[in-house]
């Protein structure tokens, strides 16, 4: 089966979510213009485990900051729900966030002012559909921790509190940047496990960015990023479990 | 919700920050609730109380008016009601041999029905017998006089028993001084005592005439428009002085109080608050930077720009709730306190010690306006920060060039620590121009405020000191011979110099503006009265024709030296009743209007023979001399420099101690300013610190470099704080000058008001110093460097 047949049979298959579509990205300092996007097209389904793969400073944390509606493009179009999000005020763009996307960093941001717990609740008091705090604790394996500091946690500990509280608005889309970037091996992979629960249990879309080529094992479908432009679009039919995961 | 915990923990976590703009909120409302409240009350209980004790709107003092004149006067078009009075200083024997001690007798009519005007109230029994007398409770109080008591009075050269029938308060003398002069009562000098009129007048031997007149008006009449009326129909019976309520000294300082404290019960507050609300913009401001991602995290959620803001706006209002709460607490127990205060100055029934409610909610208003304000335009750069953008750190200023190439021999003064330290203060300039503006705002306010608590003191005692060079001044009776005047005072026990002089009540007018003053006649070779001039420090000689003036007589008129000014004097004859004199000089003095001329000069445009009525004594020994004039005839006063200046004293103490308290509130915030400027500057070079720690510096080293940086920067805040104190004592001045009537404070702070302002931000920089070394010391390398910023 080639490629193009098996993205026309997906398409056809899935409803699409967020339609990216001809995403340029400039960024001007003085004299240098730097191109992060030189024109990327893609679209995200629902419910797919989408892993975004490139080498450092391909322009993945770009087109995410986009997607997630924390940035705008310099040209382009990105669809969602029939809605051109790169065109609405500032004010829709914010319900959108609100709403519809959760935001996993690579380098965790938690506010430190709060506990783990209450690091959740501030998501999850955005929401009707919210999770619960308690349960949340528990799927990332820090029931005990919830009244605990972000500083006197571990790393691994603070990415798992950042994942429940994208995860705990129940969001259409949950966009992470790097979310094993700091960890080590085994933590890594509990965080991809918890991931990837909340993809196939709840049936939302999950993005994640990595120069990990191993995660890409996992994934629905593999993006692959160069130079700020659409290297190549890998279908995986047999994508494998967290804890086969390898790198 | 949950932001608004955050909130909490964040002003817990920062708590000696905040805590110290709340006290400066808290100090604002403080003054807001305890003046402002004891202001209504005082106001509240003056206007009561005139109302009810029926105080006159106008007072003449004339030489003597006979009975059968009384209707006349009621019949001027507008006058409601006249009451005819006589009056007498006596002085008192054997209360105290030290003081003089008078009192004012006042005439009481018994067979007046209803409520007379300036119904004395009394505690007490009737007037019966001939001799008794209800005296002011205030000087029985002092004396620890009761009813039934006898006190020996001098009238007319005679001793006469006084006896005391109960204790009485006037509406005229709630400010009870003998003499505008006086400045502050002293209750122990002088006080009143009502006296049945056919006893006062058989006493003074006066039958049927009167010298003391009020007059009350009818709806619709004032003062001005009565007065021409008035003046025409007083002139005949020898007009002394005729003057409105509002120029009754008692009810002028009563109002002046009031007008004071009102005002500044709005202007401190505003201040303080005002500052709080700065310290909280720059706090929020550098919160702000510090919690970029925090931000952008939460703008990647969803949260709204509005909530955001909202959350940061919670700091100042927190800070400016708990300010409020603290100041209106505080205020309330204080305003019982502040009453008492009033009472010794000013003798006033049932004083409110409420809080009015509307009082409260302009506390809640100010505190929160200004907290609000501070925080809202601290934080609202937070809503241009773009989500993506804010994850990152902000982008450093590109580095303009190195000041060590600059000034290249710089690096011959300063050593390798001094030269890292002043690369910090330029790299990191706003947090620099922060400290520095915490140093400057501290030192120019204490600058300013140190000098006012000798100033007062200063310029009242200057009078005595530089101006009066006399011991005694006394006062005639009836004008007498200047040469036989002086002859006489010579005589007198320890008499080394003596001047006799005029003192005139004269109102001077230029085009269409008019100012009464005193004007004094003195010799041209006066040696016993200076014009000493306080702004040149220099002393005018008296000039052989024409007539100088003070500044604020000048001022007033709108007079310049050359100017031609009018003149005129109960002793203006009829067809001269003006009389023109050219400004020959215009002096600067602190207070008092005045005009000054030569005796003779005086005496010549007057028509008066070479005359004086007041004799300046300059003696050896005060006591003897005093004893010696007690019971001549012919002096109505004996003014003596020593027990005035000695009651000025003792006045200045409170007055020296609430300019101390504010002084300490002063150092206060300018403590709270520097140490919490500095404290958020170390907070935020923390991982700078920890960097250095790990890469070896030991903790003196490290807090090396932080002192060579408070350093600088606190010598430059002080620097910049010369002018910025100039610009506040000027405002305090302006601010003084609007409310006191020919009062004005020396310019220019003392070379000791700069080195105690030096003095007090050094302890504060000092402080915050040793907190900071033991911040570094403790410091936890791990966790400041786990955090990413
Ligand atoms: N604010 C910015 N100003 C200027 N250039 C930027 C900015 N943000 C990103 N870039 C540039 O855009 C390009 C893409 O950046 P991006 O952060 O998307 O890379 P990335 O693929 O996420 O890399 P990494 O794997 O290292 O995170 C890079 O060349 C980067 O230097
Ligand atoms: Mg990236």
């Amino acid at each position: 089966m080639s490629e193009n047949q098996n993205k026309n049979q997906q398409e056809n298959q899935k409803d699409v979510v967020l339609s990216i579509q001809g995403v340029t990205k400039e960024y001007k300092m003085g004299e240098v213009t730097v191109q992060a996007l030189r024109g990327v097209d893609f679209s995200i389904y629902q419910g797919e485990f989408l892993v975004i793969l490139g080498p450092s400073g391909s322009g993945k944390s770009t087109i995410l900051n986009i997607i997630g509606g924390i940035d705008q493009p310099s040209e382009g179009h990105i669809i969602y729900k029939n809605k051109d999000i790169s065109k609405i005020r500032e004010k829709e763009l914010t319900r959108y966030r609100r709403a519809s996307v959760g935001f996993v960093f690579q380098f965790y941001n938690l506010i430190p002012n709060l506990t783990a717990k209450e690091n959740i609740l501030l998501a999850s008091e955005l929401s009707p559909s919210a999770l619960s705090v308690s349960e949340l604790l528990e799927t990332i394996g820090l029931a005990d921790r919830g009244d605990h500091f972000p500083s006197q946690m571990s790393g691994g500990q603070q990415q798992r509190v950042a994942i429940a509280r994208a995860v705990a608005k129940n969001p259409e889309i949950l966009l992470c940047d790097e979310p094993t970037g700091a960890l080590d091996f085994s933590t890594g992979i509990q965080v991809l496990k918890i991931l990837k629960d909340f993809n196939t249990e709840r049936n939302k879309t999950v993005v994640i960015i990595t120069h990990n080529a191993g995660i890409g094992g996992m994934a629905d479908r593999v993006l692959y990023i160069k130079d700020g432009l659409i290297d190549r679009v890998v279908v995986n039919e047999t994508p494998v479990s967290p804890e086969e995961v390898r790198w | 919700m949950i932001l608004f915990k955050k909130a909490l923990r964040t002003v817990w976590r920062g708590k000696a920050a905040y805590i110290s703009c709340m006290l400066l909120i808290a100090a604002g409302i403080y003054m807001l609730v305890a003046l402002g409240a004891s202001a209504r009350a005082l106001s509240a209980s003056a206007a009561r109380y005139y109302k009810a004790s029926r105080l006159a709107d106008a007072f003449a003092s004339v030489s003597a008016l006979p009975a059968g004149a009384l209707s006349s006067l009621t019949q001027i078009d507008g006058v409601d009601e006249v009451q005819a009075r006589l009056t007498y200083d006596a002085r008192i024997v054997a209360l105290n041999a030290e003081k003089l001690i008078w009192l004012r007798l006042i005439s009481y009519d018994k067979s007046y029905p209803g409520i007379p005007l300036n119904a004395p109230s009394v505690t007490g029994f009737e007037l019966t017998g001939e001799y008794d007398v209800w005296i002011g409770q205030s000087f029985l109080d002092t004396h620890q006089l009761k009813t039934g008591d006898e006190l020996t009075a001098i009238v007319e050269g005679r001793q006469i028993p006084l006896h005391i029938a109960g204790g009485a308060n006037s509406p005229e003398y709630v400010y009870a001084v003998r003499d505008p002069s006086d400045m502050f009562p002293d209750q122990e000098a002088f006080g009143i005592a009502y006296v049945d009129i056919h006893a006062l007048s058989l006493l003074l031997n006066r039958q049927n005439t009167f010298n003391d007149i009020s007059f009350s008006f009818e709806n619709g009449y004032t003062f001005d428009g009565l007065k021409q009326n008035l003046n025409t129909a007083l002139a005949p019976y020898g007009l002394i002085s005729l003057i409105a309520r509002k120029d009754l000294f008692s009810y002028n300082m009563v109002n002046s109080e009031i007008k004071n404290d009102m005002a500044m019960s709005y202007s401190v507050p505003i201040l303080f608050a005002g500052m709080a609300s700065i310290v909280l913009y720059l706090m929020l401001k550098r919160i702000i930077e510090q919690e970029r991602p925090q931000i952008g995290t939460l703008k990647t959620f969803g949260y709204t720009n509005f909530e955001i803001l909202a959350h940061y706006i919670w700091y100042g209002l927190i800070t400016g709730l708990l300010g409020a709460i603290v100041g209106i607490l505080l205020g309330g127990v204080s305003v019982k306190p502040m009453l008492d205060l009033y009472t010794r100055y000013f003798t006033l029934p049932d004083m409110s010690t409420d809080i009015p409610p509307d009082l409260i909610f302009i506390a809640l208003l100010v505190a929160l306006g200004f907290g609000t304000l501070g925080a809202y335009a601290g934080a609202r750069p937070a809503l241009r920060l773009n989500p993506a953008e804010a994850m990152r750190p902000p982008t450093p200023p590109p580095v303009k060039g190195d000041i060590m190439k600059q000034l290249p021999f710089l690096q011959w003064i300063l050593t390798s620590r001094g030269s890292m330290a002043l690369r910090n203060i330029l790299r990191a300039k706003a947090r620099s121009a922060f400290i520095m503006a915490g140093v400057m705002f501290s030192f120019g306010m204490l600058a300013a405020m140190c000098p006012m608590t000798t100033m007062m003191g200063d310029i009242i005692l200057s009078k005595y000191s530089k101006v009066e060079a006399y011991d005694v001044k006394l006062t005639l009776k009836s004008p007498q011979a200047s040469a036989g005047a002086r002859q006489e005072a010579m005589k007198l026990p320890g008499a080394a110099m003596a001047e006799p002089l005029r003192e005139i009540p004269a109102e001077i007018r230029m085009s269409n503006r008019k100012k009464s003053v005193i004007l004094m006649g003195l010799r041209q070779d006066t040696m016993l009265y200076r014009l000493y001039d306080d702004e040149k420090h220099s002393v005018s000689r008296v000039p052989e024709a024409g007539i100088i003036l003070n500044q604020f007589t000048a001022d007033d008129l709108g007079a310049r030296r050359g100017d031609a000014v009018l003149i005129s004097t109960p002793y203006n004859s009829e067809e001269d009743e003006e009389i023109s004199v050219t400004v020959k000089d215009i002096i600067h003095q602190n207070m008092t209007a005045a005009a000054y001329m030569d005796v003779n000069a005086v005496n010549a445009m007057l028509h008066l023979p070479d005359t004086a009525d007041s004799v300046m004594i300059k003696t050896a020994d005060l006591a003897g001399l005093k004893t010696a004039v007690n019971d001549a005839k012919n002096i109505r006063t004996i003014e003596d420099t020593y027990s005035a200046i000695a009651n000025i004293k003792q006045a200045m103490g409170s007055y020296t101690s609430i300019t101390w308290i504010i002084v300490a509130l002063g150092s206060a915030i300018a403590f709270a300013i520097i140490y919490n400027s500095s404290a958020i500057s170390l907070s935020e070079k923390k991982r700078e610190y920890a960097t250095l720690r790990v890469l070896g510096m030991q903790v003196g080293e490290v807090c090396e470099i932080l002192n060579f940086e408070y350093w600088i920067l606190f010598a430059a805040g002080c620097l910049l704080g010369i002018p910025f104190a100039a610009f506040l004592q000027n405002s305090i001045n302006q601010m003084m000058a609007g409310y006191l009537d020919n009062f004005s404070m020396p310019t220019g702070i003392p070379l000791w008001g700069l080195g105690a302002a030096a003095g007090g931000c050094m302890a504060a920089v000092l402080l915050s110093n040793f907190s900071a070394k033991g911040k570094i010391r403790t410091l936890d390398m791990v966790e400041v460097l786990k955090e990413r910023e």
